[in-house]
């Protein structure tokens, strides 16, 4: 045992191990010295016993270790120090091990009565014990992906954005992307939204990610394996898989049907929600650091010639790229766009299309606000969104609303499309509806008010009702009756050999749904090619996290609002319009936190 | 005749584990001749808890309540010596004026004890009315406590790096008056213990502790300093002891009127004590926390009532610790006991046991573990 | 002999020092740590109490918005009052009432 001995400033401590053997020598040193015998320490490690005995001399304290197994005896000490059989006696009984040559024997029974059955201090104890926990964090629950937030949270509020980007990186590998368009479930579930001002989490990652000098790390992958994993579809889950499977040493090459990558990042989100160069940049970082090979222009139809090409595993994340029909008269007139098609010719192809002087957006998601705000940075004086149920039930992010609203963009609820007549410029019939029972996701269905219709003319109708999945016939996967391939719970698909993940797998959903998918099935899939799996969130209790300092004053700081353009200018460009923390901000942000993870 | 060989008959007699002279059980066996004392087996562990093994399961914060409780008179100074070996293997620092602040709850802590002592001494040897007079001017520094902390006996203040709560201006002259008032009452009483016959009848000469075996023996506290050898641990200046002057109070008497003498000296050399700490603290911060688990061994050495307690704290750098070892006054004065007793008669018996004041509920902290349950 | 008088003679004539419970209750001292109560309306069900408690008196649910505390187990250290961040615990200085029965405390929102 050669721990370090600490001890009061004015004595000191010192311990020495000795064998069985030299015991008494030591004792009879000791003895010359006039040393007072304090005690004998018994300390059970196991497959042994380390018996201590502990002197004052000169009022410094002398240890002697002694280990010895568990079975054997022991020689007494009484012989030289008679006062030593009290405490001898307790660790007889208590440790169960025998001394021989004791003054005064007791025979075990100085502590336990004569009836008591042999057991001793080593056993575990019974009863209830307080319970000693820490927690995740419900913001950590609240995320799909499990990122360590209390953990980056306290990392730029001690000053060290570097870390935190590196601690996001552990579980979800865009984190200058998700820092501007993630929905951030994760401030939802801040003990302070009660109060309304959770701590702005994803403007802390933002600020991380802006941090870096270079969104390339230098860091090694592990080993080449060997094995080779084609990825299709290089949206969130195909870039997260690839990443992964990359870093573990796996030989990965990624297919995807556009120029660029991206997915539903790249043409979904707006420019002015996030710049395309950053997208590119990260995603190449990725790439680069994990040596995976981008294919672009390559749409793949089937799966077999894949395998017959070497593969060992192919993880499919294609996305729902068809959009939903009105299913309304008239629905294929020229003048109705798609939004996908719309935000495609803006996004990727910078393209400004003229859509005329007035336009009404349908729909109440995240798609429809980005078309509506789209269509007003593209000069359209009037644009007005038509959703069926009411503002609170809109599925989009409440603070897009809310942009949406200041950058003039008009809202017409309990609206539902009808009938579409042609004309010398479109007209559109709505019905207009109120609120009647819920249905199984607990939103209220729109009921029709009888004889309520309104008539309404436009430019430009778009449509933005929401996507399907398309899943090739070629793949010759099992797909359920919405056309959503199924998988089991590790995102094994009814094909030996290949996974799925992200919106082909469940529906539209948000970019950190699916990076869980991605790294979810990138472990999988590493486990099926022999190797160990990326490690899992657990909760660890040898990391020591203090709770804030002052409980006081940290109640009471109000929320620091990130920057952002102002709005009557920001619509005359695509310039992004959230400007983010600078340094002395998110320092302050962060220290706002109250652990709830804490260690103490 | 044929050759007789006469037997001697010994009795032997148990004496406690209930009796009302003892504040805690203990049972001791004596082996008597006629009426004077042969031989004397201890038997412990009627009050055994566990608590031993409970610090090893709990976490090292809540181990100070824990061992707060191990007994019920010197409870203060288990939890500071705990926080003590604990802040020795983290890196908290304690500001001066909760060492301050220690040092005096150190101090009316002892005062209380020795007060009980001294009542139940009284009792002891048949003084009901001045037992129930020093308890009353216990109340005194029971009142005081209530006015610090909230309760009477506990005052559960300690935590690592600091303590929990402040004195203000009129506590601290609360605390200057009490003391003056119990000063005034202590000497009301003193002549009963300095000068009447019937004390120095049934006290001198009784309950002999040679010098030359004192410490051989391992013999601690007012035990050992009776025998006119000077140990003390406050001398080793942990808490602000270092920053205050005082001498061990000793008597050379080596029996249980020196004893006696010991510590109702030690009363007044408490009340000095503290009159003197309150004076002398410095304002500032009451806590400085730790920011690491326990990692390493630490011993730590208290000046208890009754003597020195030892505590042996070994932490892993993990919320739990490894082992927790309390050597506690009492036990080491037990082979001391047993020898004074040998060679008195049984009438001896009670004064000589409280003199060197049992505290058995310390002395016992492991329990015997049933199988399977 | 004339000390003892003296204290005998004050004895004497000065009011008996027991207080008439119960139709005159003390004045608890401030300070004094007694009862433990949870106010639910402000909890916000964050757990520290239960990490925190040394004799592990207090179980929350937090599906069920509801807290179990044992006086019993309890040890009175006011630990939870202190550390409570919405403020939602009290502690009183009134002392606990006994009771025939060891049964817990329910707070429910």
């Amino acid at each position: 045992m050669v721990q370090e001995i600490r001890s009061m400033p004015d004595g000191d401590v010192k311990s020495s191990v000795v064998d069985k053997a030299d015991l008494f020598v030591k004792l009879n040193e000791l003895k010359a010295q006039n040393a007072r015998f304090l005690t004998i320490t018994a300390i059970d490690h196991g497959e042994n016993i380390e018996v201590v005995y502990n002197f004052e001399v000169d009022s410094g304290v002398v240890n002697l270790s002694v280990n010895t197994g568990k079975e054997e005896p022991i020689a007494s000490i009484t012989s030289v120090y008679g006062a030593a059989f009290v405490a001898e006696n307790e660790v007889q009984d208590l440790f169960n091990l025998k001394f021989s040559g004791l003054n005064v024997d007791l025979g075990g029974k100085m502590l336990k009565v004569e009836t008591a059955k042999e057991t001793t201090l080593l056993k575990p104890l019974v009863g209830e014990r307080p319970p000693i926990m820490r927690f995740y964090g419900r913001c950590r629950e609240e995320c799909p992906a499990m990122v360590n937030i209390p953990r980056y949270v306290r990392q730029i509020a001690a000053g060290d954005p570097e870390g935190a980007y590196n601690t996001v990186m552990e579980m979800a590998p865009i984190p200058a992307i998700l820092g501007r368009v993630c929905f951030a479930p994760c401030q939802d579930g801040c003990r302070q939204e009660n109060r309304e001002r959770p701590i702005q989490i994803r403007l802390l990652k933002r600020y991380a990610a802006d941090s870096m000098k270079s969104l390339k790390r230098d860091i090694k992958r592990a080993e080449a394996t060997g094995k080779r994993i084609a990825i299709i579809g290089g949206g969130p889950a195909g870039i997260t898989a690839a990443y992964y499977l990359g870093m573990k040493g796996h030989n990965v090459t990624l297919y995807e049907k556009r120029s660029r990558n991206g997915g539903a990042m790249l043409w979904g989100i707006p420019k002015y929600r996030l710049p395309k160069d950053i997208l590119e940049e990260e995603t190449t970082a990725r790439f680069e650091e994990a040596g995976v090979k981008f294919v672009p222009n390559s749409e793949i139809l089937e799966l077999d010639p894949i395998f017959e090409e070497g593969f060992d595993a192919i993880y499919v994340a294609i996305g729902a790229q068809v959009s939903n029909r009105l299913r309304v008269e008239g629905e294929n007139a020229p003048g109705i766009i798609d939004c996908m098609d719309l935000l495609t010719a803006v996004n990727v192809r910078n393209e400004t299309p003229d859509l005329g002087d007035k336009v009404m957006v349908i729909g109440g998601g995240n798609a429809a606000i980005d078309a509506a705000r789209t269509s007003k940075r593209l000069g359209v004086r009037d644009v007005t969104l038509y959703y069926r149920r009411t503002e609170t039930e809109m599925p989009a992010l409440l603070h897009e609303i809310h942009e949406a609203m200041r950058e003039g963009v008009s809202f017409d609820f309990l609206s539902q499309p009808i009938k579409i007549i042609q004309g010398e410029r479109l007209a559109m019939a709505f019905q207009c509806m109120i609120p009647g029972e819920p249905d199984e996701s607990g939103r209220r269905r729109p009921v029709p008010l009888e004889g309520a219709i309104i008539m309404r003319e436009a430019d430009t109708i778009v449509k933005a009702i929401g996507c399907v999945v398309a899943v090739p016939d070629g793949y010759g996967l099992k797909v359920n009756r919405r056309g959503w391939i199924e998988v089991d719970e590790e995102y094994r698909t009814s094909r030996e050999g290949v996974w799925a993940g992200g919106d082909a797998v469940y529906g539209p959903r948000i970019v950190i749904e699916a990076i869980r998918d991605g790294r979810k099935a990138a472990s999988s899939i590493d486990k099926y090619l022999g190797g160990d799996g990326l490690p899992e969130p657990y909760i660890d209790m040898d990391e020591f996290v203090p709770r804030p300092e002052n409980l006081e004053n940290v109640k009471e700081l109000a929320q620091v609002e990130g920057r952002v353009l102002p709005a009557n200018t920001r619509i005359r460009g695509f310039d992004e319009v959230e400007l983010g923390f600078n340094e002395e901000e998110a320092v302050k942000e962060a220290s706002r936190c109250w652990r709830c993870d804490w260690n103490e | 005749m044929s050759d007789q060989k006469t037997v001697k008959e010994f009795t032997v007699f148990p004496f406690g584990p209930q009796h009302p002279v003892l504040p805690e059980p203990l049972q001791l066996t004596f082996t008597i001749d006629e009426e004077e004392i042969v031989d004397v087996v201890p038997n412990l562990g009627y009050v055994h808890r566990g608590i031993e093994r409970a610090c090893e399961l709990n976490d090292y914060k809540r181990n100070i309540y824990l061992c707060e409780r191990i007994c019920g008179i010197c409870n203060y100074m288990h939890s500071m010596a705990y926080c003590e070996a604990i802040e020795k293997i983290t890196d908290a620092e304690v500001p001066t004026r909760a060492k301050y602040l220690r040092t005096v709850w150190s101090e009316l802590a002892r005062l209380q004890s020795h007060l009980l002592w001294l009542g139940l001494f009284a009792d002891g040897m048949g003084f009901e009315s001045l037992f129930m007079q020093i308890w009353r001017d216990r109340e005194i520094v029971l009142e005081l406590t209530e006015k610090t902390a909230g309760h009477r006996i506990h005052l559960s203040t300690n935590l690592i790096g600091g303590v929990r709560k402040d004195m203000d201006e009129k506590l601290i002259g609360a605390y200057h008056e009490g003391m003056t008032e119990l000063k005034a009452r202590m000497d009301d009483v003193a002549p009963v213990f300095y000068r009447d016959r019937s004390v120095q009848e049934r006290c001198v000469g009784k309950g002999i502790l040679p010098k030359s075996e004192a410490v051989h023996l391992g013999a601690v506290g007012p035990t050992v300093r009776g025998s006119g050898i000077p140990q003390d641990m406050r001398k080793l200046g942990y808490e602000a002891y270092g920053e205050l002057d005082f001498e061990p109070v000793t008597y050379d008497g080596e029996d249980t009127y020196a004893r006696t003498l010991v510590r109702f000296d030690e009363v007044y050399q408490s009340i000095d004590i503290i009159n003197r700490a309150l004076d002398q603290m410095p304002e500032g911060p009451i806590i400085n926390k730790n920011t690491t688990f326990p990692d390493g061994i630490a011993i730590n050495r208290v000046e208890q009532p009754r003597g020195e307690v030892f505590y042996y704290v070994v932490g892993n750098g993990k919320i739990h610790l490894e082992r927790c070892r309390v050597r506690t006054p009492t036990l080491a004065n037990i082979p001391a006991l047993l020898t004074m007793l040998v060679g008195h008669e049984v009438a001896d018996i009670p004064p000589i046991v409280l003199s060197i004041d049992p505290c058995i509920s310390c002395t016992e902290r492991f329990t015997y573990v049933k199988e399977g349950e | 002999m004339p000390k003892m008088l003296r204290n005998v003679l004050k004895n004497l004539f000065s009011p008996p020092a027991t207080v008439k419970y119960p139709y005159e209750k003390p004045e608890p001292v401030p300070g004094t740590r007694g009862r433990v109560t949870f106010d639910m309306a402000r909890c916000d069900l964050c757990q520290d109490c239960e990490r925190i408690c040394p004799s592990g008196a207090i179980t929350v649910y937090p599906d069920e918005k509801r807290i179990e505390y044992d006086p019993f187990r309890c040890i009175y250290c006011h630990l939870c009052v202190d550390n409570c961040m919405q403020k939602a615990i009290t502690g009183e200085e009134v002392v606990r009432a006994p009771e025939y029965e060891k049964a817990k405390d329910v707070f429910e929102d």
